[in-house]
C-alpha cells in the first residue's frame, strides 16, 4: 500500500528526527520505501533516507509492503507526525 | 584602533584572550593498495577501529547527556546509526575486500563519497550532515592508525588557562571535549548558524563567530585576539590589549551603585531548590517565582504543600520581597494530574489565568495559600497572561474571596501586593486603564515578544523575528513603563531580556523599577550596571535613540556603541 505525506515539523527528515524514524522502521517487519519526486530511499537505512534531503513542507510517498502493512502504515504515520 | 574583520555572529558576548588553533592532524600518508594476502588482517584491523569508534561514541553520548541533555545526546547515538548503515560501514569492508586497499584508504573514499553527496545539497539542515560524516570518518582514521602506532596526538588544548579557539570547523565530537568553563570563545571558518559548536557555544553563553574573509592560516597566525559575538568581528590585539576587553568579561563580585542606577536586581526562581540561590548571588528578592514546578507531578499540591513551599521561598528572601506568579500550565507547560485536552494551538489556548478561570477550585487553592503564606513576609502575588480588564476584575475578585475565607477562617495574614504580567500587546495598549487597578506591572518579555511578531517561540525557523531586540517590542515595552510612570505605579521585567547585558543601560534609562533574572546572572547584570555612569541628559538621549531605530541590527549597533570604553 501507498500513501502520500506531508511533513510538518521543522526541517523534515533530518538529523535527530531522521535517527528516530529509521530507528522504528528497523522494528517492522515490512519493507518501506520512502519516495520523494523521483527519488526513492529505503527507509531502514539512514543515509538513504537522509539522502532524500526532505526538508520541511516536503510530500514524501510512504510503500509499505509485507503481511502487516496496515499496522505498519499507521505507526509510520503516527511516527511522522510527532516528529519535532 | 584594531582593524576589525567581518565575521558572522553565531553566539553572543564578547571576549578577548591567548588563541589555541585547533589543527586536524590526522596524516594520510598510508600505503593505499594491499595485496590479496593482506586483505583479512585489513578487515580485522577495520572492524577494531569500528567498535573503539562506537565504544567512544556512547561514552560521549554518555558524557553530553550527563552535563547538557539527553535531546543533546543525541546527535552521538545518531552516528552509530549512520556508521552501521549500508552504505557506510560495511561499505568500507566492501571496498577493502574488493579494490584491495588499505583500510585507512577505503575510509577514507567511502566517506568522501557520501560527504560530497551531503555538500551538494542546498538545504543547511541535510548539508551540515558532512560535517557528521568527517566526524566519524576521522575517528575511524585515528583509531587505525593509533592501532599502528601511526598517531600521535600532537594539538592537545592545555591542561591550564583560558583560550580562545580558533579552528576551521569543529566536528560535534570536538566539540564537546573542551572543557567549557575554559573556553573564552570560538571563532571558526566554516560552517553557520545551526553547526554543532555554535549551538553548544549559544547553549553555554560562550561567544562565537564565523570569519569568512580570512583563510585558516592567516586566522591561526593570530596569537592574540578580541571576538565580538553581537556585531559579527574579530580583531588581532597585542597581549597588553587583552585587559581592555576584559573589563567586563571577568566576574570579581560587586555591590549595586544604586547612586548610579537605581533598580532592584531580584531573581527568577522556578523550584525550591532554587532558593539556596537567592543568597549566594545576593537577589534583592525574588521577581518571579514559577509556582508550576508544584503542579507538576502526580498529583495536584494541596493548599498545605503550597503554603509551605511559599513560605521557604519568602523566609529566605528577607527582608526582600517575593512575587509569586499564580499557575501558569498550559501552552507548551504540561501537568499531567490536570488531564488537560491537546490542543491545536496551546500558546493562544486555555493557559495561565484562563485556564485558571476554567479550574476554579484550582485557582482558589492557590490563591487562599498565597494569603496564608502573606503573614509570614514581604510578598506580591501577579497574574500571568491578562488580555484585557474584564479578566483582571475577575482574578482580583476570586483573589478577594479567596482572602474572606481565610480571613473567616480566623488566620491572620499580611499585606500582599497585587500585579500583572504584561505579555500580550493588548494589555500594553490598555496598560493605562489597568494601572489603576494594580500595584505593578511585570514585562514578560519571552511571551511579549512572540505574541507581537506572531512567531512560535519554539519554532527554529523564526527565531530572526523571535528576538525581544525587535523595535516593535522595545517601543511596546517603553508604552508599558510610561503608563506605569503616569499611573505612579512600579514596573518591572521579569524575562530573558531583564538580564541582557547590552539592554541593561536601556532599561536602567528609561525608568524600569526592577529586573528580574535567572541568578546566574545577577552578578554579571551588577557589574554592568556599574560601568554605566550616564548623567539624566545622556539617558534621555540612549532612550531616543534606541526607540527611532527601525531595525534590530540598528538597535544592537546603538546599545555596543552606549557599552564600549571609549
Amino acid at each position: 500500500m501507498t500513501e502520500e505525506f506531508v511533513l510538518k515539523n521543522e526541517g523534515g527528515l533530518h538529523a535527530r528526527p531522521a535517527a528516530d524514524f529509521v530507528q522504528l522502521c528497523k522494528g517492522l517487519t515490512s519493507k518501506i520505501q520512502i519516495s520523494k519526486g523521483n527519488k526513492t530511499a529505503d527507509a531502514k537505512s539512514i543515509i538513504s533516507i537522509l539522502g532524500l534531503a526532505a526538508g520541511a513542507n516536503t510530500k514524501i510517498s510512504i510503500e509499505v509492503v509485507g503481511d502487516n502493512e496496515a499496522a505498519d502504515m499507521n505507526a509510520i504515520k503516527d511516527c511522522l507526525n510527532r516528529l519535532a | 584602533m584594531n582593524s576589525k574583520i567581518n565575521a558572522i555572529a553565531v553566539s553572543n558576548g564578547i571576549a578577548a584572550g591567548k588563541t589555541w588553533v585547533q589543527k586536524d592532524s590526522v596524516p594520510s600518508k598510508v600505503r593505499k593498495s594491499i595485496s590479496m594476502e593482506e586483505v583479512p588482517s585489513e578487515l580485522e584491523a577495520y572492524k577494531k577501529a569500528k567498535l573503539q569508534t562506537i565504544l567512544h561514541l556512547q561514552q560521549l553520548a554518555l558524557k553530553v547527556e550527563r552535563e547538557q541533555s539527553k535531546q543533546a545526546s543525541e546527535i552521538f547515538r545518531m552516528h552509530i546509526m549512520l556508521l552501521e548503515d549500508e552504505s557506510f560501514g560495511p561499505q568500507i569492508e566492501k571496498v577493502i575486500a574488493e579494490d584491495k586497499v588499505s583500510a585507512v584508504s577505503a575510509v577514507e573514499s567511502v566517506s568522501q563519497n557520501l560527504i560530497t553527496m551531503f555538500d551538494t545539497m542546498d538545504n543547511d539542515y541535510f548539508k551540515e550532515r558532512a560535517l557528521d560524516i568527517k566526524d566519524i570518518s576521522r575517528q575511524l582514521k585515528v583509531a587505525l592508525l593509533k592501532d599502528k602506532g601511526l598517531y600521535r596526538e600532537e594539538n592537545v588544548f592545555p591542561q591550564t588557562g583560558k583560550y580562545i579557539i580558533v579552528a576551521e570547523e569543529l566536528t560535534p565530537a570536538q566539540t564537546v571535549k573542551f572543557p567549557i568553563d575554559r573556553v573564552l570563545g570560538f571563532v571558526m571558518t566554516k560552517g553557520g548558524n545551526t553547526s554543532h559548536a555554535a549551538i553548544l557555544a549559544r547553549t553555554y553563553g560562550v561567544p562565537a563567530v564565523i570569519v569568512k574573509s580570512l583563510d585558516f592560516t592567516a586566522l591561526g597566525s593570530m596569537e592574540y585576539m578580541a571576538i565580538n559575538g553581537y556585531e559579527g568581528w574579530i580583531s588581532p590585539i597585542s597581549r597588553e590589549e587583552i585587559k581592555h576587553y576584559q573589563a567586563r568579561t571577568d566576574f570579581t563580585d560587586e555591590n549595586l551603585n544604586k547612586e548610579l542606577n537605581n533598580i532592584t536586581l531580584a531573581a527568577n526562581i522556578g523550584s525550591s531548590g532554587d532558593i539556596e540561590l537567592i543568597k549566594k548571588y545576593k537577589a534583592e528578592g525574588v521577581g518571579l517565582f514559577r509556582t508550576e514546578f508544584l503542579f507538576m507531578g502526580e498529583s495536584l499540591p494541596s493548599e498545605e504543600e503550597q503554603i509551605n513551599a511559599y513560605r521557604a521561598v519568602i523566609e529566605a528572601c528577607e527582608p526582600h520581597m517575593t512575587i509569586i506568579r499564580t499557575l501558569d500550565i498550559g501552552g507548551d507547560k504540561e501537568a499531567p494530574a490536570l488531564e488537560l485536552p491537546k490542543e491545536k494551538n496551546p500558546f493562544l489556548g486555555v493557559r495561565a489565568l484562563r485556564l485558571c478561570f476554567a479550574n476554579e477550585g484550582l485557582f482558589k487553592v492557590q490563591l487562599r495559600a498565597i494569603w496564608k503564606a502573606s503573614y509570614y513576609g514581604s510578598l506580591a502575588v501577579m497574574f500571568p497572561m491578562v488580555a484585557n480588564l474584564a479578566e483582571l476584575r475577575k482574578a482580583k475578585s476570586f483573589l478577594r474571596e479567596a482572602k474572606d475565607e481565610v480571613i473567616k477562617e480566623g488566620f491572620p495574614t499580611g499585606n500582599l501586593q497585587t500585579g500583572i504580567m504584561i505579555e500580550i500587546p493588548s494589555a500594553v495598549l490598555l496598560a493605562d486603564c489597568l494601572a489603576k487597578e494594580v500595584d505593578f506591572f511585570s514585562i514578560g518579555t519571552n511571551d511579549l515578544t512572540q505574541y507581537t511578531m506572531a512567531a512560535d517561540r519554539e519554532n527554529e525557523q523564526l527565531t530572526y523575528l523571535n528576538e525581544y531586540y525587535q523595535p516593535a517590542v522595545l517601543k511596546l515595552i517603553s508604552m508599558t513603563v510610561e503608563a506605569a510612570r503616569q499611573n505612579n505605579i512600579w514596573v518591572g521585567i521579569c524575562g530573558e531580556a531583564g538580564g541582557d547585558e547590552l539592554l541593561l543601560p536601556f532599561w536602567s534609562s528609561l525608568g524600569v523599577t526592577e529586573l528580574s533574572m535567572s541568578p546566574g546572572k545577577l552578578t554579571a547584570a551588577r557589574k554592568t550596571l556599574n560601568t554605566f555612569k550616564a548623567n539624566e541628559e545622556e539617558r534621555k538621549e540612549l532612550v531616543k535613540r534606541v526607540l527611532s531605530c527601525v531595525t534590530t541590527e540598528e538597535i544592537k549597533i546603538c546599545l555596543v556603541s552606549f557599552q564600549t570604553p571609549k
